[in-house]
């Protein structure tokens, strides 16, 4: 047996051996066997008995990897690193949703010196946040990522027939043209959007800390937990530096302190950045 | 993980298929071994038949239920934007729920999966007739084979709903 492999296990022998497959990995036929391994990708499901997957770790090298897949996404699972120095890996996305191809690209990334490593300690490179980047407490992304849609829908006049800027993109990654064409509109499009929109866009503004739209997410973030959320916003990194991104800003704005920033404009980039945060999670 | 998810997980996952897919699976693996369908197989598979006439009633309240379970409207049921005015949720909730069915075409993978269901339930009826009816060997195992296969495609197709509540 190659002591220097990519080995695959699927306990079902199924679906996840089809995905290997398709991505050139060998399969070994027992749990025990990825001991071999130094990049082992493995399905194993509630069969295997805790010992034997013990067994495994305290044979496995020191670095050597586990990435554990499963049918349903590993979701807040944690990642981590074994007494001998085993790294440990669970791909947080359901294997149905990953080709070979992607396959190969996460052994191709995984194997760089340090990379693995740094997924544990929550460091993770773009090209494998969409597999391995765990998001939690997600309250305030998720709720920011509605009422910036909100907002830029009843400001969507002419912006979909501009062909650029943050507004044109937001519009577009909404697919706000594409809904209002739909019949989906017609079942769930609030008429009051075109008729009320002067006073849906003065309940809507940035300016007014009077109005109720933004204040959920103002309440929350000043009275709940907003340490952890603050942490987290940083510990994933949107899109770069936290000091630099666009949701820092608005959550400066919506907290009433004043930026220079013109708030349309900064609305769509906040959609965006959240957008592309939430694609590599979702990957649907 | 939402409340769909988990009603997901206990109906898809932990039932059909690491149980009842392969339970049918382990049959069918004995009936060709034994080349015949002895006494306890028989029992086996007409438990294995009532099972499914009992549970697949879940699978179908399952889909039923995953638009309005998935959707991110369930999010204004939850902090923080459970503080919304009545106002602002009646135009903002059923709008974010319409652009996220325009985005992902949820109805549709609704539709293939029910497709799905009712070829299981029609190999399901079937299998029945030919057990209690003809008890044609031959015939049962061969609708047999063709249920196992349905459930494992039904299984692998629930798999492919998204895993939580989606908003972009």
């Amino acid at each position: 047996m190659n002591t220097n492999s990519v080995l695959g296990y699927d306990h079902a022998r199924k679906e996840f051996s089809k995905k290997l497959r398709e991505a050139n990995i060998e399969i070994v036929d027992t749990l025990k066997d990825l001991r071999f391994a130094t990049v082992a990708l493995v399905h194993p499901s509630g069969d295997i008995k805790k010992t034997e997957w013990n067994e495994l770790l305290k044979e496995c090298d020191t670095d050597s990897i586990i990435i554990r897949t499963s049918s349903q996404g590993r979701h807040q699972k944690t990642h981590r690193i074994t007494t001998n120095g085993v790294i440990v890996l669970q791909l947080q996305i359901s294997y149905y949703e990953i080709n070979g191809l992607q396959l190969k690209e996460i052994i191709e990334e995984i194997r760089k010196p340090g990379i693995a490593k740094a997924i544990v300690k929550g460091e993770i490179s773009p090209r494998l946040a969409k597999y391995f980047s765990i998001i939690k407490n997600t309250n305030v992304i998720y709720a920011l990522t509605i009422l910036c849609q909100g907002y830029l829908a009843i400001r969507s006049d002419c912006q979909v027939q501009k062909k650029d800027g943050p507004i044109h993109d937001a519009l577009e990654k909404m697919q706000w043209s594409r809904f209002l064409n739909s019949d989906i509109s017609k079942e769930f499009l609030n008429p009051d959007i075109f008729n009320e929109n002067e006073i849906l866009r003065n309940s809507t503004d940035l300016d007014n800390q009077n109005t109720d739209y933004w204040k959920p997410v103002r309440e929350w973030m000043n009275e709940k937990d907003a340490a952890t959320e603050w942490s987290f916003l940083d510990g994933n990194r949107i899109v770069g530096a936290w000091k630099t991104c666009k949701t820092r800003y608005l959550i400066k704005v919506i907290n009433g302190i004043k930026t220079d920033i013109e708030h349309t404009p900064l609305v769509a980039e906040v959609f965006l950045e959240l957008q592309q945060l939430l694609n590599g999670e979702n990957n649907v | 993980m939402c409340e769909w998810q988990r009603l997901r997980t206990r109906i898809n996952h932990d039932w059909l298929k690491n149980e009842y897919l392969k339970n049918l699976d382990g049959l069918i693996i004995q009936i060709k071994s034994s080349q015949s369908i002895e006494n306890k197989l028989c029992r086996e598979l007409q438990a294995y038949l009532k099972r499914w006439s009992e549970r697949h009633g879940e699978i179908e309240k399952l889909l039923n239920t995953a638009e309005k379970g998935l959707s991110p409207r369930t999010l204004f049921e939850k902090e923080p934007l459970i503080r919304c005015t009545r106002k602002n949720k009646d135009w903002l909730a059923p709008l974010i729920h319409g652009l996220w069915l325009s985005r992902h075409d949820i109805r549709k993978w609704v539709k293939e999966t029910e497709t799905i269901l009712t070829e299981a339930n029609q190999s399901h009826a079937l299998l029945q007739s030919y057990y209690s009816v003809t008890q044609d060997e031959l015939q049962i195992l061969k609708t047999l084979e063709i249920f196992s296969d349905l459930v494992g495609d039904l299984s692998r197709q629930i798999s492919k709903f998204p895993g939580k509540v989606i908003t972009v």
